[in-house]
């Protein structure tokens, strides 16, 4: 009677444990592949700043003002502090990316990449909106589509993208009421997966170089 | 019961209105009378919204869809009172034209295909070249989770895009674009396909 008693509470706590484990490996963040990444960016120690340039926004209809920029910051900054980079350095004039379409990727020059952004910045990460929409009907739901690109000025080349996909809603009446909420929810949960798949820096001493 | 009604068509209105396409840009372009312009068969693409990897447009009526919005240009340009011509891939010339596909739709024309353009415009005794694509990014559909409550709508969409062309600019700008939205997959049979359609080309003369 006792044994059995032991091996019912064996088998128990054995039972909790698994969940444990199952439970901490989902709620673990896992390794995201990027899109693309440059063979040589992940070894070669990124020592400089990476600059954030204002986001480009690719919307056919852009009224909604969404505070892109900060967002995107907010999220990408400690994303990149988190893989061993030095923080991001923001560049706030949106005159350098007016003219900027999506081609300029997609069919990348590198004599034209080699011009890009401030004279000083080496690294460039170059968020891109591809299309938000928020929508209410009986509450609310919102999509966002964001894409990112890390160029390396002095190679004139792509060396990383990702894509990051937001999709949020809420039903019924207070749905409804939380539009504005939704909208964001969505840009956060792009940027976020976005900023997931920020590879290590090669070599994070490289902050320690630029603390000297 | 008409309470109900009103409040079921209050509540939803926004949602079906939501589907209406749209336009970005507001400006007009008045082709002269005695100009024709020729029109290239769409551009197609087709792409994953999560990686933005090429998808075959069959599977998603693609073909189809190409044909409908070829015939509606050349409906909607006529009903404006514009002479277009479709172009024939067939034509050497014109051929090579439409194979550039993508690049005619950039911001600034390339220099090489400038020429190009040129020639087969004075060959087929057209003003303006009229070049259209549609982009459709292919993605995961709305979904309702009746515990929590929350739901979440298609992410598809369409993208249509047109730019006129005149041969003789020096800048190699397009003289008029226009882009219109339509957030889900296009159905070339649907009451908002042609919409659309008719909404990228209203605004041309």
């Amino acid at each position: 009677m006792k044994n059995s008693g032991i091996s019912i509470c064996r088998s128990a706590a054995g039972m909790s444990a698994l969940c444990l484990v199952i439970t901490f490996m989902a709620c673990s963040p896992g390794i995201v592949t990027p899109l693309y990444q440059d063979a040589e960016f992940t070894k070669v120690p990124v020592a400089e700043s990476v600059y954030l340039m204002p986001v480009i926004d690719l919307r056919v209809d852009k009224s909604k003002n969404l505070r892109l920029d900060d967002n995107a910051f907010k999220h990408l900054s400690p994303a990149f502090e988190k893989k061993g980079f030095r923080p991001l350095r923001v560049v706030k004039d949106r005159k350098l990316v007016e003219s900027m379409m999506e081609d300029d990727f997609t069919q990348p020059d590198s004599s034209y990449l080699a011009t890009l952004g401030p004279a000083e910045a080496r690294w460039l990460f170059y968020p891109l909106l591809h299309d938000f929409k928020s929508k209410l009907t009986f509450g609310s739901t919102a999509n966002a589509e964001i894409s990112g690109y890390i160029i390396d000025k002095k190679r004139g080349r792509i060396v990383w993208r990702h894509k990051g996909i937001g999709q949020a809603g809420q039903g019924g009446l207070i749905g409804m009421a939380m539009k504005g909420m939704v909208g964001e929810e969505a840009v956060n949960s792009a940027l976020h997966s976005l900023a997931a798949a920020i590879p290590k820096n090669a070599d994070p001493a490289g902050r320690g170089n630029a603390k000297k | 019961m008409k309470n109900w009604i009103y409040l079921i068509f209050l509540l939803a209105g926004p949602g079906i209105c939501a589907q209406a396409p749209v336009a970005s840009g507001k400006i007009p372009f008045q082709v002269p009378r005695d100009s024709s312009v020729l029109l290239l068969p769409v551009f197609l693409q087709y792409e994953d919204i999560y990686t933005d990897n090429p998808l075959d447009p069959a599977k998603h009526k693609g073909r189809e869809s190409g044909k409908i919005f070829d015939s509606l240009a050349i409906q909607n340009l006529t009903q404006a009172g514009i002479r277009a011509f479709m172009a024939d891939p067939a034509d050497s010339l014109q051929g090579s034209l439409i194979a550039a596909g993508k690049n005619l739709l950039r911001p600034v024309t390339p220099a090489a295909l400038r020429t190009s353009i040129a020639e087969v415009a004075r060959n087929a005794r057209c003003r303006y070249v009229l070049a259209c694509s549609f982009r459709v990014k292919v993605g995961p559909g709305g979904y309702w989770d009746p515990n929590s409550g929350a739901i979440g709508s298609n992410a598809s969409y369409a993208r249509f895009h047109v730019s006129l062309l005149d041969p003789y600019t020096t800048d190699g700008k397009p003289c008029w674009t226009q882009d219109v939205e339509l957030r889900k997959l296009p159905q070339p049979d649907s009451k908002r396909f042609s919409e659309a359609v008719q909404l990228l080309f209203q605004l041309l003369k």
